[in-house]
């Protein structure tokens, strides 16, 4: 009895120093001071041009220098940045942001309304692709004063204060643009922000270099002196470049799949898998719902059950993702749902759908012809269309891969409808409008248009309940109706959702607290810091 | 006036220089026409890049880089440009091609310069050495490092050699023209230049090393054979000066007409190279350019180095009778 | 032909490399009895390490058999470096031999042009073509020899101009003999030895330039080709370096094998400069 008593005691003891210690280890990390971050970003943008440019890399860069009127939490709660304050109107057709007072450009000049004014206006609003359609229901920005700005819209636009971080919406300075020809200023390479680092110089082919904003609005911050972004084109060279530290983090899909998990084993790196939130990015097979015989919805069903998705996920993108159950992800919470038919791994189930709709086998085990345009965008696609050849080629659909270059990708697929089968990845965003209705929305069948409805479903219900979404202001409501479009769509079954991506950052031990916000990297990076060792 | 050129030399150099723009024309015009051929534009793949767009801002964009005029019009107005030494402007860039050009046309230089010397005399060395003890076990070592060499593929040694080098013993960096964070200034810059220098240069050297090693050889065994070596060897000179007075003159012009040809095919092989190495230079500008049909851009490189080859091969040419009085320039 | 090979086989070299390119044409032709169901079939396991298991040479991300993409991958190996090679020479010798044997304007034309494919930038040249026609074996094989055919024609317009002027072509000029039949039965017979021999290099040149063109991606996704299968396992060097060591050495052996070739046809035919 005195032995159990005094050897619970000791375990007692020493549980609760173990409990001590942790919490002095998790919680003793302060924050450092200083140091150059090196980011390591592919493939090198074009330009910095945020407001007319969305490109993943253009962002990136973009908005270190750019703030935006909001941030995103994780749970995509908006949260202040330039704006303190905001409020929408009862009939939801004005919405009001008080802004930060004392905020300086990086040239000394002071950050006003009028900025917010231009910046969507004239800028966003005019130039950026996705900015053209959110903002198309802004018909004016009115500036009461220095510190207000008051958005006059046409009609309710429940997503829209959803898209005010600074990889959406950055605010340019109008005293520096304005009378230029926006898309020739040469500040378009060398921008002047409010953000928390500053503009150094850019050498083409190497790298950015980003230097501390000293007069940053937010006291104390950002800690590190610079910000660096590193291109290098050769993917093995980038595993090398982590491996020896000479860079400190890499965006995702920068270092292919295969390493990503090997460069975890590694004592100095680490995986984080938190900076897709605010994207939601999806990858699907879009169907060519034109074309005998994957007009019929069993074929396509057919498709979707002699596909082994988990295989994907695991052996091709090497676990970074979950399977997707239908158009809308589970980061946009507050409107997904799984309650829809599920497309489980089934040869057989295929076969027979295959039978029923009439195509039986000929004497070499083939029932029909498709091609396959893998997404141009290297090893992991071109493996997903080998795999797709043989798994397909399982259930008697032979299957030819056809590999060519960007432009020609979406010449072929957006504006001939040229394809049968393709692989691709969209980004959601926050809100269904904003990335996913576009997919699925009869008038976005636009030739000519990369990314847009490509498949050609069009179903009249379909389209009537995504324009009552749009507007709806009721939050139950508008959930309740976007569940009835995923039940809809996923029966229908224009694409085969294949995967929700978790966009896999790998990075230094010595890099802390990179992804805080909903937009991961794409962010300021000013709460990250650097450790010694 | 007619201009009358009396030095037959200066005369030679007239018709090659009039000769090469005629072929740089001639260039321009073929890949301006070949690249309509290939569907899409650049206009679409910033769309796409974009990830979406509307048909208004894909004209409207179109009508501002030109691309909506007829495409001979388009060819007119780029020929009437390039004349006039203006090579155009990359709207993907936000800067004008030139710019772009000069900007990676130090890298890319300094790697195929680099590269050719390392070549150049170290190729012809080890092929003047395996000819000089021909049959002997030098001669079969360099024989068959020189076949090696040839016959891997390029970016296979150089994924070695950054594996053996740069991961394993860590004696050199991975990529890169600098080490980025360090903003080295002055002779430390240099330095820092010519470490990450070494694994690119070595990687583009390898192969024409063997070329340039295996071709002076066989040079020089012919070479041998003349007449006029016997007679010096009989009249009672030393090996080494028949070797370095009379065989190897003679036995290096067909190494040089080959190192003209080589500078062509070396800016080739710098794509790889450069990919490989994330080194900064034309190579690969030309390559992503291509992808996104920034055709401004990779017609502005394809001119740049056209231009440059045929200037090599004239100063080729003209070395070539210098060093062999028996052949005239005509 | 005894002579021939009497002075082919003097060359070891020579006679080890036609061994070797023996051996792999006899892999290729087999290659559909060895591995029945073809190079792409899943076997379920991936990552296997060679030299443990049933499979000798590992498997790989997706549980392909690297064995089997080297024998079936010889077969298309094999196939771009002959085809291309045979379309590169038919090309180069007859604007060779036209250029050479009329001289004159037709010469400089032709040379003119000649020079013009010599100095673009011949692989970024190639992946243009590649790019515009979108990457099949057809647009590689096509692209490589667009951009190889000059050196051949510059060789043979050099045989050319130097036996044009030789008694035998001038008698023949004189019994009345057409100029296609002189070019064709008095001078090209006698420019095969550069030709055959240049012929071989252009093979291996075709080989490597396939693979570097499968590396940057560009090469044909439907058939396993040793360059397609570089690529593939590039980016699992470090973990699983047998995807894409073994093609690689696959090519090297090969390439050497045809560069050996091309040295023992070299003595073989031109035996003034064998004795060394």
């Amino acid at each position: 009895m005195r032995m159990q008593l005094v050897s619970f005691l000791r375990f007692a003891v020493f549980a609760m120093a173990g409990i001590w210690l942790a919490a002095v280890g998790t919680t003793s990390l302060a924050q450092e001071r200083g140091g150059t971050l090196i980011l390591l970003v592919h493939p090198e943008p074009t330009t910095l041009a945020s407001y007319s440019h969305s490109g993943a890399t253009t962002t990136i860069g973009a908005t270190k220098v750019y703030d935006g009127l909001l941030e995103y939490d994780r749970q995509l709660r908006p949260v202040p940045s330039l704006a303190t304050e905001w409020s929408t109107s009862e009939d939801g057709l004005s919405m009001t942001f008080k802004l930060r007072k004392g905020v300086k450009w990086h040239d000394g000049k002071p950050f006003t309304s009028a900025d917010v004014q231009y910046s969507i206006m004239e800028g966003i609003r005019e130039l950026h692709p996705r900015g053209h359609t959110v903002f198309a229901v802004v018909d004016s920005i009115e500036t009461p004063d220095q510190y207000t700005a008051v958005f006059k819209l046409s009609k309710p636009a429940p997503a829209l204060i959803q898209t005010f971080a600074s990889d959406e919406t950055p605010m340019i300075p109008r005293h520096l643009f304005e009378g230029s020809d926006l898309t020739t200023n040469p500040l378009n390479n060398a921008p002047v922000g409010t953000g928390p680092f500053m503009f150094k110089e850019w050498v083409k082919g190497s790298h950015i270099v980003f230097e501390r904003n000293p007069n940053y609005w937010r006291e104390g911050f950002p800690y590190l002196d610079n910000v660096i972004a590193r291109f290098i084109s050769d993917a093995g060279t980038r595993v090398s470049a982590l491996e020896k530290g000479e860079v400190h983090a890499s965006i995702n899909d920068a270092v292919p799949h295969e390493d990503v998990k090997r460069l975890d084993g590694l004592d100095h790196l680490e995986v984080v898998r938190k900076g897709h939130v605010a994207y939601g990015p999806i990858l699907l097979l879009e169907i060519n719902n034109r074309r005998p015989p994957l007009d019929q919805i069993n074929v396509r069903k057919a498709l979707a059950h002699a596909i082994d998705r988990q295989f994907v996920i695991d052996k091709i993108w090497f676990g970074d993702g979950v399977i997707a159950t239908g158009p809308i992800p589970e980061t946009q919470a507050a409107f997904y749902t799984d309650d829809v038919y599920k497309y489980d791994f089934n040869p057989e189930k295929a076969r027979k759908l295959l039978d029923e709709a009439g195509l039986k086998p000929n004497a070499d085990g083939v029932r029909f012809e498709i091609t396959h345009d893998m997404l141009p965008f290297g090893g992991a696609w071109q493996r997903l269309g080998e795999y797709l050849k043989e798994a397909l080629g399982d259930v008697g659909i032979k299957v030819t891969l056809r590999q060519q270059d960007f432009p020609t990708f979406l010449r072929r697929v957006y504006t001939d409808y040229d394809f049968d089968l393709t692989s691709t990845w969209f980004i959601s965003l926050a809100d269904p409008t904003m990335g996913v209705q576009r997919i699925y929305w009869g008038k976005n069948i636009r030739k000519g248009v990369g990314f847009s409805n490509g498949s050609g479903y069009s179903n009249p219900i379909v389209d009537d309940l995504w324009e009552r979404a749009a507007v709806e202001t009721n939050p139950e409501t508008r959930a309740e109706l976007y569940k009835e479009l995923q039940r809809i769509i996923v029966d229908e079954i224009p694409v085969v959702w294949m995967m929700e991506r978790r966009l896999a950052i790998v990075k230094n031990t010595r890099v802390h607290d990179l992804i805080t916000t909903a937009q991961g990297l794409r962010d300021g990076l000013y709460r990250t810091w650097l450790s010694k060792e | 006036m007619k201009v009358r050129i009396v030095n037959p030399v200066g005369r030679y150099l007239c018709r090659r220089l009039i000769q090469g723009v005629f072929i740089i024309f001639a260039i321009v015009v073929i890949n301006f026409l070949l690249l309509q051929l290939a569907p899409g534009d650049a206009v679409e793949v910033l769309a796409g890049e974009a990830g979406v767009a509307t048909p208004e801002y894909l004209a409207n964009l179109r009508h501002k880089f030109g691309l909506d005029k007829p495409v001979l019009v388009q060819l007119g107005l780029y020929l009437k440009n390039i004349a006039m030494l203006d090579l155009g402007y990359s709207f993907r860039h936000n800067s004008p091609v030139l710019t772009l050009i000069v900007n990676r046309l130090g890298p890319t230089l300094i790697l195929m310069v680099t590269a050719f010397v390392i070549a150049l005399v170290i190729g012809t060395f080890l092929g003047v050495l395996a000819a000089r003890w021909v049959n002997t076990w030098r001669d079969t070592v360099v024989t068959v490092f020189a076949l090696v060499c040839y016959a891997s593929p390029i970016f296979w040694i150089g994924l070695m050699l950054i594996i053996v080098f740069s991961i394993k013993l860590d004696w050199l960096p991975t990529s890169g023209i600098e080490t980025v964070g360090a903003f080295n200034t002055g002779f430390d810059y240099v330095l820092d230049l010519a470490h990450h220098l070494v694994l690119p240069a070595i990687t583009l050297a390898l192969f024409y090393l063997a070329v340039y090693a295996r071709m002076a050889r066989a040079s020089m065994l012919e070479v041998f054979q003349m007449d006029y070596v016997t007679t010096a060897r009989m009249k009672g000179l030393r090996e080494g000066r028949v070797v370095y007075k009379h065989v190897l003159p003679n036995a290096l012009l067909p190494v040089l007409t080959m190192a003209g040809m080589q500078v062509s095919s070396m800016l080739g092989g710098s794509v790889i190279v450069e990919a490989l190495f994330g080194w900064p230079g034309l190579g690969l500008l030309a390559f992503d350019s291509l992808f996104a049909r920034d055709f401004n851009l990779l017609l502005g490189i394809f001119v740049l180095s056209s231009a440059l080859v045929v200037v090599v091969n004239i100063i080729v040419d003209v070395l070539y009778s210098v060093l062999d009085r028996r052949i005239e320039l005509r | 032909m005894k002579e021939f090979w009497r002075l082919y086989s003097k060359n070891i070299g020579g006679v080890l490399g036609l061994a070797f390119i023996v051996l792999v044409v006899i892999m290729a032709a087999i290659a559909s009895l060895l591995y029945p169901t073809g190079p792409f079939t899943l076997t379920g396991s991936s990552y296997v390490q060679p030299f443990h298991d049933i499979f000798p040479l590992g498997t790989d991300s997706l549980g392909r058999d690297v064995a089997a993409g080297i024998v079936w991958g010889a077969r298309v190996s094999l196939l771009v470096g002959f085809t291309t090679t045979l379309i590169a020479v038919f090309i180069g010798v007859v604007i060779g031999c036209l250029a050479g044997y009329f001289g004159g304007v037709t010469d400089s034309v032709l040379m003119r042009f000649t020079e013009v494919f010599q100095t673009i930038p011949s692989f970024i040249f190639g992946i243009v073509l590649v790019a515009i026609m979108s990457p099949s074996l057809y647009s590689v094989v096509i692209a490589i020899a667009v951009v190889t055919w000059p050196a051949v024609a510059r060789l043979v317009r050099g045989e050319f101009l130097a036996l044009r002027n030789r008694e035998f072509v001038i008698a023949a000029v004189a019994m009345g003999m057409s100029n296609t039949r002189i070019i064709l039965t008095q001078i090209l017979p006698n420019t095969l030895s550069p030709i055959i021999v240049i012929s071989s290099l252009m093979v291996a040149t075709a080989i490597l330039f396939e693979a570097g063109l499968s590396f940057l991606g560009l090469g044909d996704p439907n058939v396993m080709s040793w360059g397609f299968m570089i690529g593939a396992g590039r980016n699992a060097l470090r973990t699983a370096w047998w995807n894409s060591t073994f093609p690689g050495v696959a090519i090297l052996l090969t390439v050497l094998a045809i560069n050996l070739i091309g040295e023992g046809l070299n003595d073989a035919l031109n035996p003034k400069l064998r004795d060394k």
